[in-house]
């Protein structure tokens, strides 16, 4: 039986094997963290409500309820409007960035190849969740 | 004519005798109707008659003795003079021709004819003599003179010879000038019809003969042209003959009277104009077009066949204009007009109807003929069919416009489907990435070297892809973004790319320097892309050893109204330096294309939009990039921005 574990992660993609890459990352860099992968935006929504998370990672290109919608829907939502937000996306580019940034998102990241660039991403938010105890980030 | 005494003496007694003449003849004497004098055998005149002094306005005293010679024209004086003292000592008659003057100043033509006179014994008594006024006969001969004399120059001048003919003995009458004509000598005589006739062209001599024979049938005026072969040189001239029979009062013709003229020259000029003519239509029957020539008001006289073969019709009053389509007949009815009345040459492009009522597309055109005046006596023109050229050209910029729309439609596709694809690309790329990073990070060390080796060199081939899908992506949204004009801090710019390509900066140890830069418009991220890539160059293309160093100015281009490129705009113009390894000097547009690769990949990273990319960016702001590089001493990039 696994320890209950203090803090949670959710991300919403519908890529497994980015899932399988963040969640073998994040459990490299934080195994104290709980981690939790959503196919889409619909999933992520209905489990925000449930599980409190303390970070989310949403992918843009989802089906059903897209990452956008699901940032607006967070961003309006008594849960979600101090949740901090990572757009996790392929995307690089400007427009993406800046719509992410109207939308109020806490960040935009794109998804790195590298295991070196995605643990110094991880080790980065999860040292100010754990450090902030919850804080936004 | 000495005045002695005795002579004196002698003249008195003759003037004694005169006066008793007179007294017995007076009356009678001065009643002649013309000039009576007497001399005495010296020659001294004794008396005249009243109308000698009614003429010329002389006194008795003045005139005796040789006082009328006073009255003479000074011309004629010494002349007159000599006759009438010659003849007096000859004792012989005389006739002068002197002008008098009249009393009323006028100088007159007289004649003087004055005979000797004897007395019974045969004893020299003097001259008796008469004087007239035959000033008008002499005037009218000299005038006939003249005549003749201006009648013999005009028929000599153009080249007339007269001549008759006796129709009973067939005998010729020539002029001199009619026998040099026919080649032979002036003063040959005894001419005879044969003569005339034998020096004709053989092949006109039948007809100039018949003209003569049909002229004595029907009365008329006798007209013939023939060629004659002239007698001494055997050249051939053109000769026209006119004349006219005389008749006898019983009808029977007497004499054929004519000239003959020389018109060769004439004949020449129709000739040569004849075969050019000939020439003009046969070069006029052999084009493809309609040719034709009017008259000064446009009234054709000419048509080439091509006219018939067209319109069907030969006939000279069927206008071009009835022919033409109904949307064109007004603006070629004015047209034509126009330039009739401006007397240019002219054209235009208008739709005529053939003889199957089909309408064909032609180019009329027309060409004003001058005289030697430059005055417009002629039109030649021509309709040239452009149908086919017209039909093609229309279809053409039908086709250019469906083209432009579908190029414009499938460059946006293209935008879309490059933005599409890279996208949708990038995915599998990062992937093969992410798993061979995990794979090295995860296992590298139960790899075999070889295998790890060979997961490089994937890393290093799919790093490239992603670059290149970057590249491809950006490069399509480039067309797409909007530019705007943002006033853009250069140096914060510039250290936000340090910041960026700080891994390459501090490995490279690279070098920058600048200041004072100047700010500069644009939209924010593509003038960022737009230096990123410049300087990302500048690190990776370097000499191995050397520490790369990069220099920026930035220098304000005012506007120049002299240069007219600049569109009105001032500009700044950036100014990058590096020292790295260059590109050879023949390739500074080369440079600017997308995927060419000036150096090998394995050497050099790059994906061959870079510059391709700079120069979109700066193209979308209205600017200029260019480079100038020496191969391994470094490039130099020249970016003009509008303020």
């Amino acid at each position: 039986m696994e320890p209950q574990k203090k803090y949670t992660i959710i991300l919403a993609d519908d890529d497994f094997d980015d899932a399988e890459f963040f969640e073998s990352v994040l459990a490299d860099v934080a195994p104290q963290i709980k981690f939790v992968h959503v196919e889409d935006g619909r999933d992520l929504l209905r489990l925000t409500q449930t599980l409190a998370p303390d970070v989310v990672f949403l992918d843009i290109n989802m089906p059903r309820v897209d990452g956008w919608q699901c940032l607006k829907q967070l961003r309006e939502s008594e849960a979600g409007e101090r949740l901090p937000i990572f757009m996790y996306s392929t995307s690089s580019h400007a427009r993406d960035q800046q719509l992410s940034a109207d939308l109020g998102a806490s960040g935009f990241i794109t998804k790195p190849s590298e295991i070196k660039v995605l643990r110094q991403v991880l080790t980065d938010i999860t040292k100010k969740i754990i450090d902030g105890d919850g804080a936004a980030v | 004519m000495s005045d002695s005494g005795e002579k004196k003496t002698m003249r008195e007694g003759a003037q004694q005798s005169a006066v008793d003449d007179k007294s017995n003849f007076g009356h009678l004497i001065d009643a002649i109707p013309a000039i009576v004098w007497i001399t005495d055998p010296s020659g001294d005149c004794t008396y005249l008659n009243q109308n000698w002094y009614e003429f010329t306005g002389q006194q008795e005293h003045e005139a005796l003795g040789y006082g009328w010679l006073d009255a003479t024209h000074p011309e004629d004086k010494q002349m007159s003079a000599d006759i009438f003292l010659a003849a007096n000592a000859a004792r012989k008659s005389f006739r002068i021709i002197y002008r008098l003057k009249r009393q009323d100043g006028q100088y007159r033509w007289c004649a003087d004819t004055g005979r000797p006179k004897f007395n019974a014994t045969g004893e020299y008594e003097g001259m008796i003599g008469t004087v007239v006024d035959i000033h008008e006969e002499r005037m009218a001969a000299e005038k006939l003179r003249n005549t003749s004399a201006h009648l013999q120059l005009a028929t000599s001048a153009s080249n007339a010879g007269t001549w008759e003919l006796d129709v009973k003995t067939q005998t010729l009458t020539w002029s001199e000038y009619h026998k040099k004509m026919w080649g032979y000598d002036p003063a040959m005589q005894n001419l005879v019809y044969e003569d005339w006739h034998r020096v004709i062209f053989p092949e006109d001599r039948d007809e100039a003969f018949n003209r003569v024979a049909q002229a004595l049938q029907t009365r008329e005026q006798y007209e013939a042209v023939y060629r004659i072969k002239r007698a001494n040189d055997g050249v051939v001239r053109w000769m026209k003959s006119l004349g006219r029979y005389d008749y006898a009062a019983n009808g029977d013709p007497l004499i054929l009277t004519g000239i003959t003229i020389d018109i060769t020259e004439e004949r020449n000029a129709i000739e040569s104009i004849r075969q050019k003519e000939q020439k003009f239509r046969l070069l006029a029957e052999n084009l493809p077009q309609i040719v034709w020539v009017s008259d000064f008001f446009g009234n054709h006289e000419y048509r080439s066949s091509r006219w018939v073969e067209y319109f069907g019709s030969d006939d000279l009053e069927t206008g071009w204009i009835s022919r033409c389509h109904p949307q064109d007949r007004d603006r070629a009815e004015s047209e034509w007009n126009r330039g009739k009345d401006e007397q240019r040459s002219f054209q235009f492009e208008v739709r005529i109807k053939d003889l199957h009522d089909t309408y064909r597309w032609h180019r009329s055109v027309a060409e004003p003929i001058t005289d030697d005046q430059g005055k417009v006596v002629k039109w030649v023109g021509a309709f040239i069919d452009i149908h086919d050229m017209k039909t093609l050209e229309d279809q053409l910029n039908t086709l250019v416009a469906k083209r432009t729309f579908e190029l414009a439609r499938s460059n946006e596709d293209l935008q879309q489907f490059a933005h599409v694809a890279s996208h949708d690309l990038k995915e599998p790329v990062r992937k093969v990435k992410t798993f061979v990073d995990r794979l090295l990070h995860d296992f590298k060390d139960e790899l075999p070297e070889k295998a790890v080796s060979y997961l490089d060199r994937i890393d290093r081939a799919s790093n490239r892809m992603q670059a290149m899908i970057n590249g491809v992506l950006d490069f399509a949204r480039i067309d797409s973004s909007r530019i705007e004009n943002e006033r853009i801090d250069f140096e914060d710019l510039l250290s936000k790319i340090k910041e960026d390509l700080e891994l390459l900066i501090v490995e490279s140890k690279a070098h920058f320097t600048y200041r004072d830069l100047l700010p500069l418009t644009g939209t924010p991220i593509l003038i960022y892309q737009l230096f990123y890539n410049l300087i990302s160059n500048s690190l990776k293309f370097v000499t191995p050893e050397v520490t790369p160093v990069i220099n920026i100015t930035t220098e304000r281009i005012p506007y120049s109204p002299a240069s007219d490129s600049s569109g009105g705009k001032s500009f700044i113009r950036i100014t990058l330096n590096d020292n790295g390894i260059g590109f050879p000097a023949g390739h500074s547009e080369e440079i600017f294309k997308t995927f060419v690769r000036l150096h090998s990949r394995d050497r050099y990273e790059g994906t061959g939009l870079g510059l391709a990319l700079c120069r979109k960016i700066v193209d979308r702001h209205g600017g200029t990039i260019r480079a100038e590089g020496v191969e391994g001493k470094g490039a130099k990039f020249i970016i003009d921005l509008p303020e």
